[in-house]
């Protein structure tokens, strides 16, 4: 066993959990270009029940497999190829001031010394090619003292990854830069030795053009070398860059708490955060971390959410509250009980959605890869022509030589295999960053044609919590003193009704009684004497049935608000009604702005509820919507959806709760509000970590942005590619510049993707 | 296809590639053409320093 099988052995031993009839992911190594991974899946996918997606970028491959599937032949099928696979071991827990850095990844470390060694020998002969002053009478050989290692040593993952390809048939940018490169320096070694070109004092002027040569006379030392550093600068900044880009991730998997204090038998223990197990009690310290996700047990304090949810009040919290792994806790002391651990917490599965849209590829990469397939062979194919068809017109070998290079070199497809997974990197997470979670690239060819935006109304457009809007007064009543009696009376009750009218009365009028005497009555409200008084609110026929009525002209003004959809909550006290209030759900502050901000992207907004058509217009008309499809059974909201893609439009559904996920799976996108179920996180393809509306039109403009840029960066490398193969082979381009003009068609990509990270999020603007 | 059969293939192709290009190139470009261009570049004196000159 070789030591490499041994690592894939050790590794599989360490990690079988991770085999599952979901799939299996892989670890590749050794892949140098799209070609690579386009290669390595057709080989995947040739093997029975596989079915294999390998990307470029994470340098990962997503295999599903049948139940007990033995990963050891994935990784034969993967090493046959000519590359390495390890089933990768679960990621320890890194400390973040070490995470991402540039010293953990060995490759980095090795293209970065290739590049400053090629960089600081191929310096001085490009100097002395491109400066005649500088040629002194044995400068020839001198530039091949210093090319010579750059185009062997410099190279060598080029040739390496050459010599893979040629075993398997197979053609790729690496064999264009390695037989580019190889090509320039044994015409040189022949030159030196065998031709005129090694004689004391020859001299060899730098041109953009070429001219006739004798070609035995000439070297091209310079452009060999010049070829290898400039790629070997492409590729080093593009490692970089996806380094960076894939930091979103690592931050977010980093704001998890390190360790807990465990409580066992009333003694506190301090544990890694990893040995926390579901049912365990800790305890959580003002200014410490929530370690995982629980529920309160005992304690009082405010929760800052910020980072997850980026929510910047904190929330306060009591007994019997839902907590979330990663929050701090601000202000008091609080006991938890863990409900949710490792894979299970919302930190983790928020990161998993990261991960998998990460490691999933878009329809728009499977047509950069497939083309770099073909590629290869047809440019080979020109260089081929280019020199028979100069030396057949009766050019010098040199001329031709040069041309026929300069056509391998200039066709390099570096820039087509970074086009999509850069921008896709750097896209998905930047939106993580902003709370978008993006499930899977393919969302992003969804979000070009949506052109119509439905929206669930409850805990989407509405806060789904119900406020108290509003009160009518029987006369001679004052507000204050109806808001301090029924407040403090339904401040002893938990129903949601109760809390809103309590909330609502402390915000207005501050400090609530304390009730003598409460009693909740199941179903019609609560009674109870608050300040010597007896009062009861609740429903009308509750007062009734103490022979307390309304007057008509509160009566009417109950039926008016019940009829527009609010709740509305009878108050009486010493055998008289004294009023009503109203509560009832209400708009999120930013729902009108993000339904503007739709508008002006050019889709549609449409809401969708099962309320009557009078509420669902009201709530529509303060947030700017015009279409309303009204009184739809929870049941029916797919078909609805259905039936407006038969219409043909192309449709996006916004929603947060379980009765909405079949609608969320039968649009063409579904964003699921953070703040909504898990149902409906899982049936979307965006998840919206706030519960801001706004965060719709950012996902949407991102995606967009996302997909805008991959097509940029794909235009570039194809017009790059495209434009400049004839000129090459019509001996117009010195060979050196255009592996610099090509390494810059690389950069230009990576840097183009990198400007997604500039994307401002409309709260941000 | 293995991958020898399929090198063997492509080789034919480039070679019948270059021979095409060879051909028609050759009965295309006029010799005057060639001429002219070889005239108007500089050629690299082989073998002078440029202090020799």
């Amino acid at each position: 066993m070789t030591t490499e099988q041994g690592k894939v052995r050790t590794a599989m031993n360490a990690s079988a959990q991770s085999v599952n009839d979901s799939g299996v992911e892989l670890a590749i190594s050794g892949m140098t270009c799209a070609s690579c991974a386009n290669r390595i899946e057709r080989k995947l996918n040739k093997l029975e029940g596989v079915e294999a997606t390998v990307n470029y970028a994470t340098e990962k491959a997503k295999v599903s497999v049948p139940v007990g599937y033995d990963p050891a032949l994935l990784i034969a099928e993967v090493e046959s190829a000519g590359y390495t696979a390890i089933v990768p071991a679960p990621e320890p827990r890194r400390d973040t001031s070490e995470g991402g850095h540039v010293a953990d990844d060995p490759e980095l470390v090795s293209l970065r010394g290739r590049l400053i060694g090629s960089i600081v020998l191929t310096v001085p002969v490009i100097a002395m090619a491109m400066v005649p002053v500088l040629q002194f009478t044995y400068w020839q050989w001198a530039s091949l003292a210093l090319a010579g290692p750059v185009i062997v040593w410099g190279a060598w993952p080029f040739h390496k990854a050459a010599w893979t390809n040629l075993r398997h048939g197979a053609a790729t940018m690496d064999t264009l830069i390695s037989m580019g490169t190889s090509v320039a320096l044994l015409w040189s070694l022949y030159a030196l030795f065998f031709g005129t070109a090694g004689m004391p004092g020859m001299t060899h002027p730098f041109a953009l053009t070429i001219g006739p040569s004798d070609g035995a006379g000439n070297i091209y030392l310079e452009v060999g070398a010049g070829v290898t550093t400039f790629i070997l600068a492409g590729r080093y900044f593009e490692k970089r860059a996806k380094r960076q880009a894939g930091a979103a991730l690592r931050a977010l998997l980093e704001l998890g708490a390190k360790s807990v204090s465990v409580l066992r038998d009333g003694v506190e223990i301090k544990l890694p955060t990893e040995e926390l197990q579901a049912g365990d009690e800790f305890v959580v310290r003002p200014g410490e971390k929530i370690a995982t996700d629980g529920v309160v047990v005992s304690g009082k304090s405010a929760v800052d959410s910020s980072m997850l949810t980026g929510e910047s009040v904190p929330v306060e919290v009591v007994e019997g509250d839902a907590v979330t792994g990663a929050t701090s806790n601000v202000s008091g002391r609080l006991v938890v009980r863990a409900t949710r651990v490792g894979a299970d917490t919302q930190l983790a599965q928020m990161a998993k959605l990261v991960e998998d849209a990460q490691t999933g590829k878009a329809e728009v990469q499977r047509l950069a890869d497939r083309i770099s397939g073909v590629f290869v062979p047809v440019v080979i194919g020109i260089a081929v022509a280019a020199l028979g068809a100069w030396l057949g017109a009766g050019f010098p070998v040199a001329a031709a030589f040069t041309a026929a290079v300069a056509v391998l070199v200039i066709a390099c497809p570096c820039a087509l295999g970074l086009a999509t997974p850069t921008a896709l990197l750097v896209g998905t997470g930047r939106g993580a960053q902003m709370g978008v979670l993006i499930k899977g690239p393919e969302v992003l060819e969804s979000t070009r044609r949506i052109d119509t935006v439905v929206l669930d109304k409850t805990g989407t457009v509405t806060s789904g919590r119900m406020t108290l809007v509003d009160s009518v007064l029987e006369p001679g009543v004052e507000r204050e003193q109806l808001l301090r009696l029924a407040g403090s009376l339904e401040a002893a009750s938990e129903h949601p009704i109760a809390q809103a009218i309590a909330k609502g009365a402390a915000d207005e009028i501050g400090t609530l009684l304390t009730p003598d005497e409460f009693e909740n009555v199941e179903g019609n409200g609560v009674q109870g004497t608050v300040a010597g008084m007896a009062v009861i609110v609740g429903r009308e026929s509750l007062l009734a049935s103490w022979s307390q009525q309304l007057s008509p002209e509160v009566a009417r003004a109950k039926s008016r608000a019940e009829s527009e959809g609010k709740t509305v909550v009878a108050v009486g006290w010493n055998g008289r009604a004294r009023g009503i209030l109203i509560v009832a759900d209400t708009v999120k502050p930013t729902s009108a702005e993000a339904i503007q901000l739709l508008k002006q992207s050019g889709l549609t907004p449409m809401l969708l509820t099962g309320d009557n058509e009078a509420v669902a217009r009201r709530i529509a008309r303060e947030v700017g919507i015009d279409d309303v499809i009204a009184e739809v059974l929870p049941k029916d909201k797919r078909d609805v959806v259905a039936r407006l893609q038969r219409e043909g439009r192309v449709v996006a559904m916004v929603g947060d709760g379980v009765n909405d996920a079949p609608a969320l799976a039968q649009a063409d996108l579904g964003l699921a509000m953070g703040t909504g179920t898990d149902v409906a996180i899982e049936a979307s393809d965006i998840t919206l970590v706030r519960g801001d509306l706004r965060s719709v039109a950012d996902a949407i403009r991102l995606s967009r942005r996302t997909l805008s840029t991959i097509k940029t960066n794909l235009f570039w490398a194809f017009a790059y590619n495209v434009a400049a193969i004839p000129v090459a082979a019509l001996g117009m381009l010195n060979p050196m510049l255009a592996g610099a003009a090509m390494a810059f068609s690389s950069v230009f990509v990576v840097a183009n993707s990198l400007r997604l990270r500039a994307f401002k999020s409309v709260s941000e603007r | 296809m293995r991958a020898g059969g399929r090198i063997a293939l492509y080789g034919a192709t480039l070679a019948a590639a270059f021979g095409v290009a060879f051909y028609a190139a050759g009965a295309f470009v006029p010799d005057g053409f060639v001429s002219r261009w070889e005239d108007s570049g500089s050629v690299p004196i082989q073998g002078e320093h440029p202090d020799q000159r």
